[in-house]
């Protein structure tokens, strides 16, 4: 029992230990930044005050003779500050590397730590030998440090806290949060009790699948038609990348209200609407939001036809000419030679489009979503934070289901082709 | 055009001749092997399909483009006449006029750089870094490490919204453009995944010797990363420049975010804003509504003339760049 009480007692003392240490050290840490401040400005102020060069309101001397009056024009306050700057940079920057460099070799070579070209010893005792491959480790690791730093801050805590929050009620109170655990009821009531996400996030399944296949089957038609001998390439790859350059949330809404986005002649043709007509509201409803923005479709497959381009001009004419003296034809050597070989590359625009049209700025979805995280929902289910959180979890997996299911599809194709 | 014509002509030359000698079957096999080929993909009728097929999907491409740049030049009488439908009967250039004024252009458009601009600068500098990493060192757990990196690529913005939302706020980053140079400069920016592996498909090319004689002379691997790596990656490092640019510049759901309610805001954002003002200020159906539709297209139009001349001047670099990132083998 005694043991457990020390056990008990010791993180107690180290805790006020610490918190009195740093208590201790803050206005040590303090008084050396205002220093390192006050050195600075001294600095600063000594560089525009000298015998070489006087700088007061208007007027800047040189060598105290000769005077040169500031204009009150842009160029000139840009130049001589930007001088300032430049040279404030130089010389401190010079300074501080050198600085540095002496700091840096006294960490490492002193009685806790002694580096030598191939052992680093601890505490003139313990010795780790510096191999290699250990060095390669270490500097490979030190490169990408800040990216895994990134990565812990931006991506990974945010992610589990999302995933920790879609399990509790929250409500914000001042700014703290006020967590009240629900178990998965935020989760049943995504599916039970609001009927209005599930029917978007349907739609936007259905929508996903049709919108997605007719990117890549258009991005497919464009790219094998450019890649044809044509006159002109660059200049047809220009134009079909041109969307991706200038599309943004704000055009595309503006488009899709002025009605520009929909084929002009499509209105024309009854036979559409008898289509729409004649299936379930089902399917006619994603549909007839398709041929409503068709050009947007077409617009999201910019990057995927320069993919695709890529991939075609790497496969080797050879091979056609091969085909074409055992007596394929075109549409042979299309479904046996090209397709084959651009399947690892339609996986990868599969994913590019899923994840590019999912995250677009006007999806439903997203500004459903968006609206309840925000309180701007007037839907009086909503429970704030934690149900938006429950919400883009399951619309995370709705979506990753949906790559699932196409990449699945294509790899089955491969396997039963041979 | 004049290779072309003479072909034409020694064509029609070499028809006249044998029809004259009265060989009809050699005639009509020679029009048959130039308009449909000896095989179907070499004739002139192929061509022409070829050539009418990309005319018309690049049209209907086109077309909302097209349709914003005439309808935001056409005048209120325009845009209500209904026989009017492309060409506008005079050029009307007062909706530009209109929208420049009220935006204050030159001072938004400063600001749209900037906000853009700081964040792809730091995005660049920070994944070419880290892609020198990925590419020229073995290490533990990289391959784990990367497919993270990817994984992160998948991962929708509203599951890791939240979170953000209240470490910014709890760090005082909202409505500066502190909130998307921090990620940035980790590594973490908008589509940062791509530029990593853009940089990292490069530097696998860079042959290894050519830096292990720099390393015989004594440089650390800091310096030969900044003294032969980085020359060598100036197409790479424009390619991510100008990319991150792009989506910084058109990024409208987190800007929407983070800079609500600041002054700082993108021009799109801002285009989008000003709109909805000018909408609310003039009652339904005031003539004024009417010119709306023009306004806005102007407004639009405005946001992303930038974006179309900096694409005009380097379309090259943004065309390469799926060679670039690797995607596509090696």
């Amino acid at each position: 029992m005694k043991i457990l009480n020390i056990i008990k007692a010791i993180p107690k003392t180290i805790k006020e230990k610490t918190v009195r240490f740093v208590k201790g050290i803050m206005p040590f840490i303090q008084k050396v930044l205002t220093f390192i401040k006050r050195t600075i400005k001294k600095i600063a102020v000594f560089m525009r005050h000298n015998t070489v060069f006087m700088k007061e309101k208007n007027d800047v001397t040189f060598f105290e003779n000769y005077t040169y009056t500031i204009k009150n024009k842009w160029y000139d306050k840009f130049l001589i500050n930007g001088a300032f700057v430049l040279l404030f940079v130089v010389i401190a920057g010079y300074g501080f590397i050198t600085l540095f460099k002496k700091l840096w070799y006294k960490m490492t070579h002193n009685k806790i730590i002694m580096n030598e070209t191939t052992e680093i010893v601890f505490f003139q005792k313990f010795t780790y030998r510096v191999t290699n491959k250990r060095r390669e480790n270490f500097i490979g690791i030190a490169f990408i440090f800040i990216w895994i730093i990134g990565y812990l801050i931006f991506t990974l805590y945010p992610v589990f806290y999302s995933l920790y929050l879609s399990f509790f009620k929250v409500r914000l109170s001042g700014r703290e949060l006020d967590l009240q655990f629900e178990g998965i009821n935020n989760y049943r009531a995504v599916f039970l009790s609001d009927p209005y996400f599930v029917t978007i996030l349907g739609e936007y399944a259905v929508e996903m699948i049709i919108n997605v296949s007719i990117t890549i089957v258009f991005a497919l038609v464009i790219a094998m038609l450019i890649n044809q001998d044509i006159k002109g390439k660059g200049a047809w790859r220009t134009v079909f990348f041109l969307p991706v350059i200038i599309t943004s949330g704000p055009v595309i809404a503006t488009l899709i209200n002025q009605g520009a986005t929909t084929l002009p002649s499509i209105e024309n043709y009854g036979f559409i609407q008898q289509i729409l007509d004649n299936v379930g509201g089902f399917i006619a409803n994603p549909l007839q939001a398709l041929f409503n923005q068709i050009l947007l479709v077409f617009w999201f497959a910019g990057i995927q036809i320069l993919i695709l381009l890529a991939g075609l001009q790497k496969i080797d004419r050879a091979i056609y000419e091969a085909a074409s003296i055992d007596g394929a034809g075109p549409w042979e050597s299309f479904w046996k030679i090209t397709l084959p070989s651009l399947m690892p590359l339609i996986s990868i625009t599969i994913i590019y489009t899923v994840v590019s049209m999912s995250v677009f700025s006007l999806n439903e979805v997203i500004i459903y979503i968006q609206n309840i995280m925000l309180g701007e929902s007037t839907s009086a289910l909503t429970t704030g934070y934690g149900y938006s959180a429950a919400l883009s979890w399951v619309y995370f997996v709705v979506m990753s289901l949906i790559i699932l299911l196409f990449v699945g599809a294509i790899s089955i194709r491969k396997k039963v082709s041979g | 055009m004049k290779v072309a014509i003479r072909n034409i002509k020694t064509f029609a030359h070499q028809i006249k001749e044998k029809l004259q000698n009265k060989q009809y079957k050699e005639a009509a096999s020679q029009i048959k092997h130039v308009f449909i080929g000896s095989k179907i993909t070499n004739g002139i009728l192929f061509k022409l399909f070829i050539y009418t097929l990309l005319v018309a999907l690049g049209y209907v491409y086109l077309y909302p483009m097209l349709y914003m740049v005439t309808n935001s030049l056409m005048s209120m009488s325009d845009i209500i006449n209904v026989a009017v439908r492309w060409i506008p009967s005079s050029l009307n250039w007062e909706n530009y006029r209109i929208v420049w004024q009220d935006l204050n252009y030159p001072r938004a458009l400063m600001q749209a750089f900037i906000l853009a601009g700081l964040p792809a600068l730091s995005a660049t500098a920070s994944s070419a870094f880290i892609g020198y990493g990925f590419a020229r060192f073995r290490m533990p757990f990289k391959k784990t490490l990367m497919t993270l990196m990817i994984m992160a690529f998948i991962i929708p913005p509203q599951i890791t919204m939240l979170p953000t939302f209240r470490m910014y706020a709890n760090y005082e980053l909202l409505g500066s453009i502190r909130a998307f140079v921090y990620p940035a400069i980790l590594g973490q920016g908008l589509n940062g995944p791509i530029y990593i592996l853009i940089f990292y498909s490069f530097f696998k090319t860079i042959p290894k010797s050519l830096e292990e004689s720099a390393q015989l002379d004594g440089a650390s691997s800091f310096k030969v990363f900044t003294k032969i790596a980085l020359p060598l990656a100036v197409p790479s490092i424009i390619i991510v420049f100008l990319f991150s640019f792009v989506w910084y510049y058109n990024e409208t759901y987190l800007s929407g975010l983070f800079l609500r309610g600041s002054d700082m805001l993108t021009l799109p954002l801002r285009v989008q804003q000003y709109i909805n003002e000018y909408t609310s200020m003039y009652p339904e159906g005031s003539r004024a509504r009417e010119l709306m539709q023009a306004v806005s297209l102007a407004g639009n139009i405005l946001s992303i003339l930038p974006l179309l001349i900096l694409y005009f001047f380097t379309q090259r670099h943004f065309v390469e760049s799926i060679d670039r990132t690797g995607i596509t083998g090696e």
